[in-house]
This record gives structure tokens, sequence and C-alpha cells, in this order.
């Protein structure tokens, strides 16, 4: 009789440990996912599409250089977390929210054209995908910026617009600050989005922003 | 001989088409050859139109201005204006609806399968164990039962 017991008993156990056990699963499924930190050498693209790096540039990192005639941006590079990325122009979606630059290259960074020219006076501004639906892509690692760090932007005259890291943020998208980051300034400034926080599965989106902010620290004009 | 049999057939007015229209559907072409003149078939209605003249004007070839359509199948090119480029004015500059939308999910993890595959393996053993257990003690009824009955 006591043996039968057990046995009930155990039954029990069992097949509670299994309905805790799918539970588990089924909530790991349904809940936020956190993405994996990419390797320092950032992401793994094709050599053909990533643009030639450039190093460090000693400029003054408190001083704001004044505004630079208006060129089209050409390029990105941020020598700290080791990005060189082509620059395409983006417009307004047909729901008025900013455009993005396509997954595929993942290597590929996007200008807002309804903003400030990058090295003109006002805040232009930069986005670019964290990950696509495969791996990392080109703003995997945006987070790791720190204050004081270099963005440096090519642009069609040659020139190449420094920019200094005034601060890095992390918004939630529901209370992105439009203003913060579109709105006018009176010097060049740089902001640099992409996605960051949690993976909320249900919605295939991440929860947060991740905003670099910068300022024009100084031209650079490469001799040919 | 022949130039003269054929500026004759021309000016009066005998093509060397051979092609139909839908008007004549069953009217097969009869004037192959040029120089004769095409036989009609009486029993079929054919409508009395004005045969082309080849040496009649027709419309003038197309100039580099004209505008022209893509062969079928193929996207209409875009039309980009060969201006050069140029920044957005301070009274163009828009703020954009909400936010940017920059990442897919690729960098998570996909959600372990192990607790399923662990967790049906309980389950299956837990209703073993079960049935195990209504069958011992359904055995153990039943020999209490022939028990008592035999102590009797």
């Amino acid at each position: 009789m006591a043996g039968s017991k057990l046995i009930w008993a155990g039954a029990g156990v069992v097949s509670l440990a299994g309905v805790l056990l799918i539970g588990f699963g089924i909530n790991g499924m349904l809940g936020d996912g956190v993405p994996e930190s990419v390797a320092a050498a950032g992401p793994q693209v094709p050599h053909s599409l990533k643009a030639t790096s450039l190093p460090s540039l000693d400029v003054p990192l408190d001083k704001v250089a004044k505004p630079m005639k208006a060129a089209r941006p050409t390029a990105v590079y941020i020598p700290s977390i080791g990005v060189s990325a082509p620059l395409m122009e983006l417009g307004l979606d047909a729901g008025g929210a900013i455009q993005n630059p396509p997954f595929d290259p993942p290597n590929l960074a996007g200008w807002y054209r309804y903003g400030a020219v990058p090295g003109g006076r006002g805040a232009a501004v930069i986005t670019g995908h964290l990950d696509t639906k495969s791996g990392p892509a080109v703003f995997a690692r945006l987070k790791d910026v720190k204050r004081g760090e270099q963005v440096q932007v090519l642009r069609a005259d040659r020139s190449v617009a420094v920019f200094v890291v005034d601060r890095v943020e992390h918004t939630p998208k529901k209370s992105f600050p439009a203003k913060k980051v579109y709105g006018k300034i009176d010097y060049p400034g740089l902001r640099l989005v992409t996605c960051g926080g949690t993976f909320d599965r249900q919605a295939h989106s991440y929860r947060d922003n991740t905003i670099v902010f910068a300022h024009l620290a100084a031209p650079y004009y490469p001799k040919s | 001989m022949a130039f003269v049999v054929g500026g004759v057939s021309m000016a009066a007015g005998i093509g060397t088409a051979s092609a139909t229209t839908q008007d004549e559907p069953n009217a097969g072409a009869t004037c192959l050859l040029p120089i004769l003149p095409c036989e009609v078939q009486p029993s079929l209605a054919v409508p009395d139109l004005p045969i082309p003249n080849p040496l009649d004007s027709w419309s003038s070839a197309p100039t580099a201005d004209d505008s022209w359509s893509p062969p079928p199948g193929e996207p209409e090119p875009s039309k980009k204006p060969d201006r050069p480029w140029k920044p957005a004015d301070e009274e163009e500059h828009r703020m954009p609806q909400g936010h940017p939308e920059t990442g897919a999910g690729g960098l998570v993890p996909e959600p372990p399968v192990w607790p399923f595959a662990a967790g049906g393996v309980a389950l299956l053993a837990g209703a073993g164990l079960t049935g195990f257990a209504v069958r011992r003690g359904k055995g153990d009824t039943d020999a209490e039962g022939i028990a008592q009955a035999a102590h009797r």
C-alpha cells in the first residue's frame, strides 16, 4: 500500500515537472530576447562592401567647429568600433516615418536628407541597422561607442567631417525623443540611431533605440 | 517586262501583302504572287477597303526627342533629372513620425527547444507511472478480494 502511494506521488511529481518545463519553453518563445554581443570585428560583411577605414584624427574634443560647406555624405567611419560603411540617402515613407536602409547589404547606413548635411549647421541624422534576420549589421556595436570617440563622415567633395561623441542614450521606442534627434540646433551636430534593448518576438521589433549625439570637432581635407 | 507588269499592278492598286484581318477571318491570302490580282472568293463578304499603296507616305521616323515605351515585361525606366545634387533647404526640413525601425532580431538567439523535449519526456513518464499505479492498485484490490473470499 505504501509502495502504491509512492508510485502515485512520483507520477504526480514527474507530470508536474513536465508541465513546468513546457511552460518554461513557451515562455522562452514568447518572451524577450537579449541580443548576443558582437565580436570586435564588427558585422561580417564582404570586404568589397566596406569603405576604406580611416584612423582617428587629432582633433580638439570640446571645441565645436564652424559649419562646413554643404556636400553630399558618402560614407561613415567609427574607428573605435570598426565601422566603415557607405551611405545612402533616406527620405520619408508613406506614413511619414523615416525610411530605413535595406537589410542587404548589411554594411550600409542611411543619411536622412530632410535634415542637415553632416558638417553643416543643424542636426544631421544617420541611421543603420543593428542586425538583419540572420546576423549583425552596420551598427551592431553602436552601443559600445563612448564619449570623446570620433565619428567621421566622408563627403562627395572629398572632405571629412570629424565629429566627437558627446553622449550615448538608450531610449524606449515608445518615447523616442524626436525633437532631440531631428530638432534645430545652432551648431553642426550628428545623431547616429539604431535599435537596442531587448527584442520583442511578438512585435518583431527591438524595444529601445540607441542614439549617439556628437558635434563637429573639425573639418578635415585629405591631401590627394 | 517584269518591271512593266509590276508597275502596272502597283498602279492598279494590287498589293503584295499576305496578312489577314479580323474582318475577313477565312479569307486566305491569295495574292502571294505580286504580279497577279488577288482572288476573292465570292462566298465571303470582303469589305471594300482601300489597299495601301506602298508608295504612300507613312508616319515619320522617330526622332531623338521622341518618348518611347520599354519592351513588354521590362519596368518603366526611372526618369532622374540631370540636376546637380543639392541639400534640402531649411524650409524643406521635416521631422519624421515615430522612431527608426533598424533591427530584425538576427542577433537574438533562438529560444531553446530542450524544455519541450524534457517536458514531453517527463509527461510521458508521469503518465506511465500513473498507469502503473492504477494497475497495481487494481491488482491489490483484486488480491484483497480473493483473500477475503478465501478467508470466508
